[in-house]
């Protein structure tokens, strides 16, 4: 397989894995049928963020644009909130504190659900065009992460939430339970995620990349190896213990510090 | 480490912390799986076995006057082995040389060469980089020797030679093609008065219809050879190039005044323990002269007896050397100094730095 086709098939399975994801939580969103935009506020702020997408889709140079330049553009209305805490200050009323978390918790689920459609489009663009990783790997794993999130913060805690300021609320209090719950993803979000790492390995791997058959395979065959080795340590240490950060990261970061240390440039 | 192989590192780094801060298991794993795969391939690539690389060129050597740009392609014969393409680095040249390497189409590679000195240069060595399995590291190999050499003909081989006026007197074995005192008729010429009574041709005027008195004039004869010792008892080091460039400028004039005289050279290079006797009769033999001097030749031997020098090119420092400053006091020389110098060495001895005319000290050794 050539590598611009191996590219355009890592890119597809890759967006539509985090398609899936989205589509999950908006899913979520709409069955609850209680999230939906009850003020003219919500609606403004919602649709404020459905017109900048609009806008980035239409403008080819926003499109090609930094993540961080597309992210900073969706949070333009939190400049506001600097302003209010100062009128608070200022005036001594309790009304600019109260209208900048009105405005935060409304602004949250507002981009939370409008800005994946584009930052799915544009991991899928980058693994296409072959771009670097430290742009892809990233953001594909904050994607996935709060898609994941966001589809959890539809559950339970949603429930008795009312219009995008409750989602915003919904939101805050998961956040603060991640840390005893942690994301538990459902057997869709697992297969989605699954993909997401066949996708990111081959990629990140070069496997797709022009080259020898025997090379290729030789990638391949490692990759199965060591994924089978990290899976039998994940299922050991969860047998065994809680938590599975700790023996994930500290390999990972150990690895990263030996091989650039032994094959830096004196 | 390649430019890949950096963004694969700081992509792996960043990964591992976003996943931990959302604590996805599954793209932790990944994060650990790309770092063991990586482990593996950097290991797999530093046991690898060093292959035979050989490194061709064509052409081989490559002749051009110094500030010239010359070019060769470079081709690389090696076992591409399981990982693939092997790259062609670099090109590092000798001191004095500047080397630019660009792919060609056809897997091979143009090299271009350039160099402001004059003289030969060898000792190229090729750099290449095999890539591991992922194409994030790479470990380079050195071919040490390479065919490839490069002369830098001296642009006194251009130079228009000053004029060398032939002494009336000079007697050798190649006639000159000028008036002189030789045995061989050159031409006839009415009698002027200041002519041999002997030179008169009676015969020519007994049967020409007029009295004119015509005489014989002489050509004048040139040596077939001149033999020129170059001398050198020092290492140059870092200062070969500019070394190499003065002594094949001032050989390379001194060969032309020598041609245009009519006579040929001998060149003698002895150089630290070795000889090598280079006939420079032409103008294309003095080229390969200046060159071959600075071949490493054969060991010293009884040779040289009978080769006498009859000029002398050497350099400042060796003149310390007391059997080598008796030879430069008695014989024409040119001291080459790679610095600036003042110093007067006498009447037959030119100080050469780069532009001397070297006409006079030839003239010189025809008339002796």
């Amino acid at each position: 397989m050539k590598e611009n086709t191996t590219h355009r098939v890592l890119s597809v399975s890759t967006g539509g894995a985090l398609a899936i994801l989205y589509a999950q939580f908006l899913l979520g969103f709409l069955r609850l049928g209680n999230l939906f935009p009850g003020t003219l506020l919500e609606y403004s702020i919602l649709g404020a963020q459905v017109l900048k997408v609009i806008a980035i889709f239409s403008i080819q140079r926003l499109r090609r644009a930094s993540y961080a330049i597309v992210l900073d553009l969706f949070s333009i209305e939190m400049l506001a909130l600097p302003i209010m805490a100062v009128g608070n200050l200022v005036l001594g009323t309790g009304y600019y504190s109260s209208a900048a978390m009105t405005l935060f918790l409304t602004w949250l689920p507002s981009v939370t659900l409008v800005v994946p459609s584009f930052l799915i489009y544009k991991s899928s663009m980058d693994i296409k065009e072959g771009g670097l990783l430290i742009s892809i790997l990233p953001a594909v794993a904050v994607q996935a992460g709060t898609l994941i999130f966001a589809a959890q913060a539809t559950g339970r805690e949603s429930v008795a939430a009312l219009g995008l300021k409750g989602f915003g609320e919904s939101m805050i209090r998961a956040g603060g339970r991640l840390g005893e719950v942690g994301l538990v993803p459902n057997s869709i979000g697992l297969a989605a995620l699954g993909l997401i790492y066949v996708s990111l390995a081959f990629y990140a791997s070069g496997a797709g990349r022009s080259q020898s058959l025997v090379r290729r395979n030789f990638v391949i065959a490692m990759l199965a190896g060591a994924t089978l080795l990290v899976s039998g340590l994940v299922y050991f240490v969860q047998s065994m213990m809680a938590g599975t950060l700790i023996v994930l990261v500290a390999p990972s970061i150990a690895m990263t510090v030996t091989l650039w240390w032994s094959t830096r440039e004196t | 480490m390649t430019p890949r192989g950096r963004d694969f590192i700081k992509a792996i780094v960043l990964t591992t912390v976003v996943s931990a801060l959302t604590d996805l298991t599954m793209l932790l794993a990944l994060a650990l799986v790309l770092c063991i795969v990586a482990f593996t391939s950097m290991l797999f690539l530093r046991a690898a076995p060093t292959r035979l690389l050989e490194v061709h060129f064509t052409p081989e050597s490559v002749r051009v006057f110094k500030g010239d740009a010359a070019e060769t392609v470079v081709r690389l014969q090696t076992e591409t082995g399981v990982w693939g393409i092997v790259k062609l680095a670099a090109i590092v040249p000798p001191k004095g040389v500047l080397a630019t390497l660009s792919p060609s189409k056809d897997e091979s590679y143009s090299l271009r060469l350039e160099t402001k000195f004059a003289g030969r240069f060898e000792g190229f060595t090729a750099r290449v980089e095999l890539p591991d399995a992922l194409g994030l590291f790479t470990r380079a190999e050195v071919a040490e020797k390479t065919p490839l050499r490069l002369d830098s003909l001296p642009l006194g081989l251009l130079a228009h030679p000053s004029v060398v006026g032939l002494s009336a007197i000079a007697l050798g074995e190649e006639p000159s093609g000028m008036r002189g005192l030789g045995q061989e008729f050159y031409a006839a010429e009415p009698y002027a008065g200041v002519s041999e009574a002997h030179d008169i041709l009676w015969k020519r005027i007994a049967e020409a219809d007029d009295e004119l008195v015509v005489v014989k004039l002489r050509e004048a004869n040139v040596p077939e050879a001149v033999h020129v010792w170059f001398l050198e008892l020092e290492e140059r080091g870092l200062e070969l190039p500019r070394w190499m460039d003065l002594v094949s400028e001032a050989t390379s004039r001194m060969g032309r005044c020598l041609l245009e005289a009519g006579a040929g050279m001998v060149l003698i290079s002895r150089r630290r323990g070795t000889v090598a006797v280079l006939d420079a009769g032409s103008l294309t033999r003095l080229a390969d002269a200046t060159m071959e001097m600075w071949t490493a030749g054969s060991p010293e031997s009884r040779v040289l007896e009978s080769h006498n020098p009859q000029m002398v090119v050497t350099g400042m420092k060796e003149l310390g050397n007391r059997e080598i400053a008796s030879l430069v006091a008695t014989i024409p020389s040119i001291v080459v100094a790679e610095e600036k110098s003042e110093g007067y060495l006498g009447d037959r001895t030119i100080v050469f730095v780069g532009s001397e005319d070297v006409g006079r000290l030839v003239q010189a050794v025809l008339i002796q």
